[in-house]
């Protein structure tokens, strides 16, 4: 218990230097992409740095679902229920700063192009994943269908991203889609990219933390409750 | 006759009689497609677009349509009378019940597909025949991989509260990649080139999803 | 063929409710238990852990045949049949079709002479041809005798399957189940069918076991005395 606390703290520590770090760096020291865009640009650095934790905790979502399967302990069910929260939040982010972007650099809020449209098929599977959940009571069931959904989704996911890509080179959008990438010359805003996707990602990871050992103490809970209500029906 | 044979070819045997005697996909779906094209007709033409050139789209959606309420409706006529248990009790290796489910689900929705290709043919001047064997392949693997991944989802649905609304809730985001395959590859058939990658896009996603079934299926055959 | 169940500290949990508790039993080869308990004590679920239907929050369930382990779930479902208040037949199948499919589903002969003769167990021969759904809920439980009987079980798993059923289809069914040579798990309401059925008992109250007897050390009168407790949910002991 004492080490795992000790670990929390660093995490979070981390977390908050790393973040700190980003936000500066993103928000002050980058130089801005072109003149245009202006400032508005910057969201972008958050944009990117948020799809990879957003994968990295659908991935955890798929390997807590086989660990669950094969041994029924429902921890890994909890730790994929995180992990799938987690997912769920960048995912969102992901979606939102893409069109405030998107307006920022192209005029429009929505493009069909591969990365948006990608990040809404994903975000549709993890929500998926999240609110199937909500719906079963039995928290057996519940954890070993979740688990199967899990594996499921995650492993579409790259068909999702394969399948856009293509179909993008095979219909490229009149829109702009060349503004994304191009213009990342300057080392602080590599920097500065590098350092959200870092703190995006230990973000995910301390949610990943936390969300499990919030479902762990209800899950205690709810077993006292259990105990509880036996003794009292013996008394 | 193999014991996995025999169970796969007793399950078709069983899906295929009672759909010929309650005909309830083939109503529920098809004919419903059918109002399907009529709408997309008049939504294109409002819209000052040429109704020729929606075809794969049309063959598509109207796919995706009847699969979703067919593959509802399929498993809900299992559920009655407890049919369900008396599959998950059976002494046969979930993976090959998933097999069989998967091949009965892609004969009914092929067969309507077959029906409505020469329908949306007419209705949409498509040149069917520029390239029928690849356009066909394309439906086909299509279909495949939409049963694939809809016989686990609907029996993953089935255990919730709200299993009407969240099947085709989570079920199409899961499917789009296959849409995607699917509609490529029926467009390219039908303008007469080989659909080439968007086919093996198709084989691999059946390939895959039949695969992860197989080995999951199991999982579900509890209560 | 001799079967061997081993129960051992059986526990279900559903969220904060423990549907069943530390349960441990044997059955074995020749026993007929029938399960008494009020609503709620939990009879339900140990039958469908018994019948793999679900899976103990702890506890094992180890099944035994001729000696030996059976670790394969395929194995241990060959063992058993389950029958409940639902026929698990096909509606807009006939009789025949409905057991031929079951007979495949199983690996048993499935040629129309053999379940002929199941049928004419049951008196269902006359009907054979008739889609399920046309029949009353006597003939339906009927026909889902037949079923269990297809699949030739060593073990049937009844969960309260007269239900429903009028006095003259309860006294057939009991008569072919004491004639029978099946060991069976009974779970029941109706404590006189329950001693003329079965050599033991297991009573069940709020999950637990409280008592497990054999009817050769009891008589009617102990026996009544003793199952109605498990049936006396709301009172406080």
């Amino acid at each position: 218990m004492k080490r795992q606390s000790y670990f929390d703290t660093v995490l979070l520590v981390l977390t908050f230097v790393v973040m700190t770090a980003a936000i500066i760096w993103a928000l002050h020291i980058a130089p801005t992409a072109n003149v245009e865009e202006g400032d508005n640009q910057r969201i972008f650095y958050f944009h990117l740095g948020s799809i990879l934790p957003g994968w990295l905790a659908f991935f955890y979502v798929l390997y807590a679902s086989i660990r669950y399967l094969k041994c029924r302990d429902l921890l890994w069910d909890r730790r994929g229920r995180a992990a799938g929260e987690a997912a769920l939040a960048f995912s969102s982010i992901v979606l939102i700063t893409g069109p405030i972007w998107g307006k920022a650099a192209w005029g429009v809020f929505w493009a069909w192009d591969a990365r948006l449209t990608s990040a809404l098929l994903q975000w549709m599977i993890v929500l998926g994943y999240v609110m199937l959940r909500r719906y079963m009571d039995d928290e057996g069931v519940r954890a070993r269908v979740s688990s199967v959904l899990g594996i499921i989704g995650a492993s579409m996911i790259p068909f999702v991203y394969m399948a856009n890509r293509w179909f993008e080179t095979q219909h490229p959008q009149p829109v702009i889609a060349g503004g994304e990438d191009s213009g990342i010359k300057d080392i602080n805003m590599n920097i500065a990219l590098l350092l959200a996707m870092a703190s995006f990602s230990l973000l995910t990871f301390l949610f990943m933390r936390i969300g499990r050992s919030l479902l762990s103490a209800e899950a205690r809970i709810k077993d006292i409750e259990a105990r509880t209500h036996i003794l009292e029906e013996e008394l | 006759m193999s014991p996995m044979l025999r169970v796969c070819a007793a399950m078709l045997a069983k899906d295929l009689r009672r759909e010929l005697r309650s005909k309830e996909i083939f109503i529920s779906g098809f004919l419903l497609s059918v109002i399907l094209l009529c709408v997309i007709f008049f939504s294109v033409t409002a819209s000052d677009l040429s109704f020729k050139k929606i075809g794969a789209g049309a063959i598509w959606i109207c796919i995706l349509f009847t699969g979703t309420v067919g593959m509802n409706r399929i498993h809900q006529s299992e559920m009655i009378n407890g049919c369900y248990r008396g599959l998950i009790l059976a002494p046969v290796e979930g993976g090959w019940l998933y097999l069989a489910k998967v091949a009965a689900n892609v004969l009914l929705l092929g067969f309507a597909a077959t029906l409505l290709l020469p329908l949306t043919a007419v209705a949409f001047h498509i040149p069917v025949f520029s390239n029928l064997p690849w356009l066909l392949a394309s439906i086909y693997l299509g279909i495949s991989a939409f049963a694939a991944i809809g016989t686990l989802v609907v029996v993953i649905t089935a255990n919730t509260r709200m299993k009407d609304v969240l099947f085709p809730m989570i079920q199409l985001p899961l499917v789009v990649p296959v849409l995607m395959g699917g509609v490529n590859s029926t467009a390219m058939a039908l303008k007469g080139e080989p659909p080439g990658d968007w086919i093996q896009f198709l084989a691999a996603l059946n390939v895959v999803f039949l695969s992860l079934g197989f080995l999951l299926y199991e999982f579900l055959l509890e209560e | 063929m001799s079967f061997r169940i081993n129960l051992d500290q059986v526990v279900k949990k559903f969220d904060s409710f423990f549907a069943l508790r530390s349960f441990s039993e044997v059955v074995k080869k020749g026993d007929r238990i029938s399960i008494l308990g009020h609503n709620g004590a939990g009879k339900s679920t140990l039958l469908n852990m018994i019948a793999t239907l679900t899976r103990p929050s702890s506890g094992n369930i180890d099944y035994e045949q001729h000696g030996a382990r059976l670790n394969d779930k395929v194995q241990i479902r060959s063992l058993l049949s389950y029958l409940g208040h639902e026929p698990m037949l096909y509606p807009d199948l006939t009789g025949l079709e409905n057991l031929r499919f079951v007979a495949r589903l199983n690996g048993q002969p499935h040629d129309d002479a053999c379940l002929l003769e199941h049928l004419e167990t049951v008196g269902m021969q006359k009907a054979r041809n008739r889609l399920l759904r046309t029949c009353s809920r006597g003939m339906q439980q009927r026909l889902s005798i037949a079923r269990v009987l297809v699949s030739r079980p060593q073990l049937l798993l009844l969960d309260e399957p007269f239900s429903g059923l009028d006095s003259e289809g309860l006294a057939r069914f009991s008569k072919f189940f004491s004639d029978s040579d099946f060991s069976w798990l009974l779970v029941t309401h109706d404590m006189e069918q329950a001693w003329s059925m079965a050599n033991r008992f297991w009573i069940l109250k709020r999950g637990k076991l409280i008592h497990s007897l054999d009817r050769a050390d009891l008589s009617h009168a102990n026996f009544l005395e003793l199952a109605r407790e498990g049936t006396m949910a709301g009172v406080d002991q």
